[in-house]
């Protein structure tokens, strides 16, 4: 036999008696604190031999594919180092199972089965040096060794990582909690603390300190120092005064590396001792403004809070249905990440088809929330949506139902909120509702439901909170907006008709075309769209409706333009700030806005007249000429002072027609467009010049007084 | 692939893997080591806990959210606080006096009144009162409001760095000053999807006050890094919230699709080809335009709606483009299914004139933002709905310029400011936090815009630490690196 496994087969020997020594004694035994960290050194340890007896397996198993007698020489050198590691961790798991907090079953259950492994292993390395006469036995031992390896593998990972580790049990997970008044504090607040953050080290399994936390009867005997805590004296507490040192010091609980107790949770635990650490004590016994009552509903609500999956118990629906039933109309999802819970939504009332309804049925487990509003849901559906038996939230707002058959809902016991508004339900079929014994809210906003009738619903449902929505006071009377003219051309061809509409239903729109102001009885009411004949007009328009104040009145220059020049020339140019397009820019029909003077529809004047002369291919039987200016007062844009029209065969014969010396305002007034005519004498005309001066000086009442004001043309109309 | 040119093989394929040799190569000998390396140092690394951000699933809230959805009505250019919802006496008791140095503590202030010589104390010329059951202080400016204060969970702690309208707009909006990460709503399309498929699960509406203004530019409802099918979809403020919705003349249903059909084949060739991830966003897009032409028309439609609910809306909610008519489109949306509806109303910037435009300001909003929330209660949709008031930083309690008699404006102010919530899980009928007396410090109750962005996470049923996504090598939150979700606003 080789040196190295003689050695090794003494060395076995000893350790093996040392092994079945301290097991018979092992109540007595104590191990001094040198050897200590050597016992702490066996789950490092541990791992040599198990890699080694499974490299030992691996190698009995295929040893036909090796060679000679080197082999035999090598695995047995395997084998007596592999059985002597082992030897090693059983001795130094021996010592530190010795240490305190492992007194529970599964600690007996490692160390016999570890030690049973060492001694097998022992066997084994017998047994291979008789292998000739002995080859069934060995070949037992090596299973079965393999098999303890594996067994005491388990319950010694069961006793570092929990017996949860590798399957952890849901049972106990996830249980609603549900505090009141008559919970006792302890439950609601301390037990939940020290579950998780002192548990862990502190069980039946582990109990260091030879404290035991898990149970009441634990919690009151302490541990080896005695209670951990002083009922009314929090600040002597073991429990309190270990949470307050320092982090570092050995002996701040929870140790340093574990969930550390927040500054909450130690403040509760505080005000409890000193509130007397009584296990039974309820909120209800506590005064209104005890802190402790405080910091115990904050704490509960804070735990409850908490993004936890909801307590839906039932399974969840298939990814292929939810995918399957989900389209751009109809949206089916989970109503939290990892919720078995589904809500579905419906959209686009023209995209609704009745089948969309009865398909649910496929989720009708996990349908928790469904929204139809504003689809055409008619009485017969409510018997598909009473098939949904979880339905919490159901929302039929501006729905066709009736509520004739309200009562079909009465299956739905998880219901909590109804939502009817805008339907044509009547308190009749509300009082329907008090079969839901899950309801809490109904609402029923615009519906047929007046206010009286809502207090006797409250009357018969008192747990119920209706939900009325606003009453509109008949009282209330407000101005409406003013009509909207649908034309966006203010020049008008032949065929051009003016429209105008109101977005508000049922309201009449009046108007006028004759300068005055439109009013309630005998102004035409607007039904269709109307021509207008002459060259300028302005329409005034308001609306009015019942219950409503008339709208303001709007008015608009309409223009037509009969005929036009072949060309225009500017006799004087604009300022250059203001020249719109150029000269065309009289003719191309494109009005300007008063307000919006940069627009290039505008051609403004100051320092000079506006002055155009505009030629007609062929003599022109002209009536009437129509000068387009915008005004704004407050921008210094004034009507010009005069407007002269000259008239004549072509531009060598012209003659002054008409001069025209606009009012001019008194104040600031709304920007507005401004129309001159000027009436031609019956004939035919070639050329036609208009100036129009601007005023020299702004008035004194004016911001810009004594300041040259300005002119702004945008178009010329001949008729 | 044929007819691509052999030269330019090289480019597409690594295009196509998105990677090239030499990444591939360099990506391999470090990915090994410093997963070797990295196991050592972090024994969690191959856990694969079910914690894990990564495998969080988006579209899904990651637990059962209080708010499914959120309409942002943004007050833009910072509502004052002290004409609106912050009662403080002593400033009118000590009007004209001297801001405190004890109370300013060195706050640096904008370019407007940074050379001011002195901070003169100025009161509210509006009265204030206490309403509800909460007695909630309100001042006369916001009636209608004043009668939900026990609908409303008001924050008077909200408080920023920025001290000028950019940077904090935009801070506010995306959870960081500078302005190319992606907004709220982005985050919330990110994370939770569209609970509408037929509509953007992000929508933006623009509306203008009377009072002076600061613009709203696109980088405010920006993807950012994110994909750009979670970009805020901005709603035109015409007559035709959504333009060019109609088939052109002479195109039927049928045919559209067709055309739809073939342009996505096109689509996606091209998408085997370049693998550019936009492509797909393209295409995801096209099909909701396609859908959206059904799905509008009904929402933009509001000639069905009730007399009483315009009158309580205000007629001007008939005008398209007043914030009275985003109100009431954005309760269309939002009871349609569209996760985050993001109003804009402009013209709160009352560096002057303060006495002249907040009551215009106030009357634009007043009515229809508290008729917004009576809208969705009565419906049964306030439980769900988050609402939000607020402006992106608060006002000086000093007048810029000299206080008249009868005029008086205030400078921006970051360290306190009011905003409002509704429904969706906070408290109803509370007010959160406290200022000291001259409103300018927060004495108890902080709520910082990372705080604030984190809390509304949480009420959407989104843990802010977890929605992430990976950008220029490291991970990205609304929140980035900051906020904490405050349980104090939850009910």
């Amino acid at each position: 036999m080789p040196r190295f496994q003689t050695l090794v087969s003494y060395l076995l020997l000893v350790i093996h008696t040392l092994l079945v020594f301290l097991l018979i004694f092992q109540e007595k035994v104590t191990i001094p604190s040198w050897l200590q960290p050597i016992g702490r050194m066996h789950p490092a340890l541990l791992h040599l031999p198990i890699g080694l007896l499974i490299l030992v397996g691996l190698l009995w198993v295929f040893r036909k594919e090796f060679e000679g007698v080197q082999f035999a020489k090598i695995f047995g050198f395997i084998l007596s180092f592999s059985a002597f590691t082992a030897a090693l961790a059983a001795l130094m798991g021996f010592f530190l199972s010795r240490e305190e907090g492992y007194t529970a079953e599964l600690l007996n259950w490692h160390k016999y089965t570890g030690i049973a492994l060492s001694f097998l292993m022992y066997g084994l390395v017998l047994l291979h040096q008789q292998y000739a006469y002995l080859k069934a036995l060995f070949n037992i031992f090596l299973g079965s060794s393999l098999i303890v390896l594996m067994v005491t593998g388990h319950f010694g990972a069961s006793l570092t990582h929990g017996e949860d580790y590798l399957f952890p049990s849901k049972n106990e997970e996830n249980a609603p909690l549900t505090f009141d008044e008559n919970t006792p504090i302890f439950e609601a607040a301390i037990q939940p603390i020290l579950k998780a953050k002192c548990y862990q080290c502190h069980n039946e399994q582990k109990t260091k300190g030879e404290l035991l936390m898990t149970t009441i009867a634990g919690l009151l005997k302490g541990g080896k120092n005695g209670p951990i805590w002083v009922a009314n004296d929090a600040l002597n507490s073991h429990i309190i005064q270990r949470a307050n040192l320092p982090l570092d010091d050995k002996k701040h609980m929870p140790p340093k590396g574990k969930p550390q107790l927040t500054p909450q949770e130690v403040g509760i635990l505080t005000a409890w001792i000193q509130n007397g650490a009584d296990v039974k004590k309820t909120l209800k016994a506590l005064a209104a403004n005890d802190p402790l009552r405080g910091l115990v509903e904050a704490f509960v609500k804070k735990a409850s809070d908490a993004p936890s999956p909801q307590p839906y118990t039932f399974e969840a629906a298939s990814e292929s249905t939810i995918q399957k039933l989900n389209n751009p109309f109809r949206v089916i999802f989970p109503i939290a990440s990892n919720s078995p819970a589904l809500q579905a939504d419906f959209f686009v009332r023209q995209a609704y088809k009745p089948e969309q309804l009865g398909e649910l049925s496929e989720i009708k487990t996990q349908l928790v929330a469904l929204n139809l509003s504003n689809m055409p849901i008619k009485d017969d559906d409510l018997s598909t949506i009473s098939k949904l038996e979880n339905l919490e939230r159901l929302n039929l707002n501006n729905t066709d139902i009736t509520g004739a058959t309200l009562s079909k809902l009465d299956g739905l016991s998880k219901l909590k909120s109804l939502s009817l508004s805008g339907t044509k339900v009547s308190t009749k079929a509300l009082q329907s509702l008090s079969k839901l014994l899950q309801l809490e809210e109904v609402f029923i906003w615009n519906t047929e439901v007046s206010e009286t009738d809502l207090a006797s619903l409250r009357k018969q449902n008192p747990k119920l909170r209706f939900e009325l929505g606003h009453v509109p006071k008949p009282s209330e009377i407000l101005k409406l907006n003013a009509p909207i003219l649908v034309n966006e051309n203010f020049v008008l061809s032949e065929t051009d008709l003016v429209t105008f509409k109101h977005p508000l239903h049922g309201v009449t729109i009046r108007y006028t075309i004759d300068g005055s102001i439109p009013d309630t009885l005998s102004s035409p009411i607007f039904k269709t769209p109307f021509k207008l004949t002459n060259p300028y007009t302005v329409v005034k328009a308001r609306a009015m409706k019942d219950n409503w104040y008339a709208s303001d009145v709007i008015e608009i220059p309409f223009f037509k333009g009969t005929y036009r020049p072949s060309s225009v020339e500017l006799l004087k140019e604009p300022n250059p700030t203001y020249k719109g397009e150029g000269s065309h820019t009289l003719i191309n029909r494109k009005k300007g806005d008063p307000n919006d003077f940069k627009n290039p529809a505008w051609l403004g004047y100051r320092e000079s007249p506006f002055e155009a002369l505009f030629t007609f291919a062929q003599p022109t039987p002209i009536k009437i000429v129509t000068l387009s200016l915008g005004i704004n007062i407050g921008s210094s844009i004034f009507p010009p002072t005069s407007v002269e029209i000259w008239a004549g065969s072509d531009k060598n014969n012209l003659s002054l027609v008409q001069k025209i010396q606009p009012t001019a305002p008194q104040k600031v007034e709304a920007a507005r467009i401004q129309a001159i005519e000027s009436q031609l004498k019956e004939g035919k005309y070639g050329a036609i010049k208009i100036i129009a001066r601007p005023i020299g000086k702004l008035p004194e009442w004016h911001s810009g007084k004594g300041q040259p004001g300005w002119v702004f043309v945008d178009e010329v109309f001949f008729n | 692939m044929t007819s691509i040119p052999q030269k330019d093989m090289k480019e597409f394929l690594e295009n196509r893997f998105n990677i090239t040799r030499r990444h591939f190569l360099g990506k391999m000998t470090a990915g090994i080591g410093s997963v070797a390396l990295g196991s050592l140092l972090v024994p969690d690394l191959f856990k694969g806990s079910s914690d894990d951000s990564d495998t969080l699933p988006l579209g899904i809230p990651h637990f059962a959210p209080k708010a499914k959805r959120v309409i942002y009505l943004f007050q833009n250019g910072a509502p004052s606080q002290y004409e609106s919802f912050e009662y403080k006496p002593l400033l009118n008791k000590m009007a004209g006096e001297e801001l405190p140095a004890s109370i300013r503590m060195g706050q640096r202030l904008t370019g407007m009144t940074a050379n001011q010589a002195k901070f003169p104390l100025v009161g509210s010329k509006f009265q204030f009162a206490q309403y509800g059951q909460s007695g909630m202080w309100m001042s006369e400016l916001f009636p209608n409001i004043a009668g939900i204060v026990d609908d409303i969970c008001m924050i008077k702690t909200m408080n920023t760095e920025a001290i000028n309208h950019d940077p904090a707009l935009t801070f506010m909006q995306t959870g960081a000053q500078q302005g190319n990460r992606p907004s709220m709503g982005a985050w919330a399309s990110y994370g939770l999807g569209s609970e509408n498929k037929n509509l953007p699960a992000f929508s933006v509406l623009l509306s203008r006050g009377k009072g002076n203004g600061q613009g709203v530019y696109s980088k405010l409802w920006t993807n950012g890094f994110l994909d750009s099918i979670h970009q805020g979809v901005v709603f035109s403020s015409g007559e035709e919230p959504i333009l060019y919705l109609n088939d052109p003349a002479g195109t039927d249903r049928a045919a559209r699709r067709k055309m739809l059909d073939n342009l996505s084949e096109l689509n996606s060739m091209a998408f085997d080809d370049f693998g550019d991830p936009e492509i797909n966003a393209k295409v995801q897009q096209y099909e909701m335009a396609y859908r959206m032409q059904t799905a509008v028309p009904e929402l933009t439609d509001f000639s069905k709606e009730p007399d009483h609910i315009i009158k309580m809306y205000g007629p001007e909610c008939l005008v398209p483009g007043t914030f009275a008519a985003n109100c009431l489109l954005a309760r269309k949306l939002s009871e349609a299914g569209v996760r985050f509806v993001q109003l804009y109303h402009q013209g709160w910037d009352q560096h002057g004139n303060m006495v002249g435009e907040m009551p215009l300001q106030a009357k634009d909003t007043d009515r229809a933002s508290a008729a917004l929330i009576k809208d969705l209660k009565q419906r049964g949709l306030l439980d769900e709905t988050l609402v939000i008031w607020g402006g992106e930083f608060g006002r000086t309690n000093y007048s810029q310029g000299t206080a008249t008699q009868d005029n008086y404006g205030r400078d921006h102010h970051p360290r306190a400011y009011c905003t409002f919530m509704a429904g969706g899980g906070v408290k109803p009928g509370f007010v959160y936090g406290e200022t000291d007396d001259f409103g300018y410090n927060i004495v108890r109750d902080p709520v910082h815009i990372n705080d604030f962005h984190a809390t509304v996470l949480h009420l959407m049923g989104l843990n802010h630490e977890k929605l992430t996504y990976k950008h220029l090598g490291r991970r990205y939150r609304l929140t980035d690196v900051a906020g904490k979700v405050i349980p104090g606003l939850i009910a």
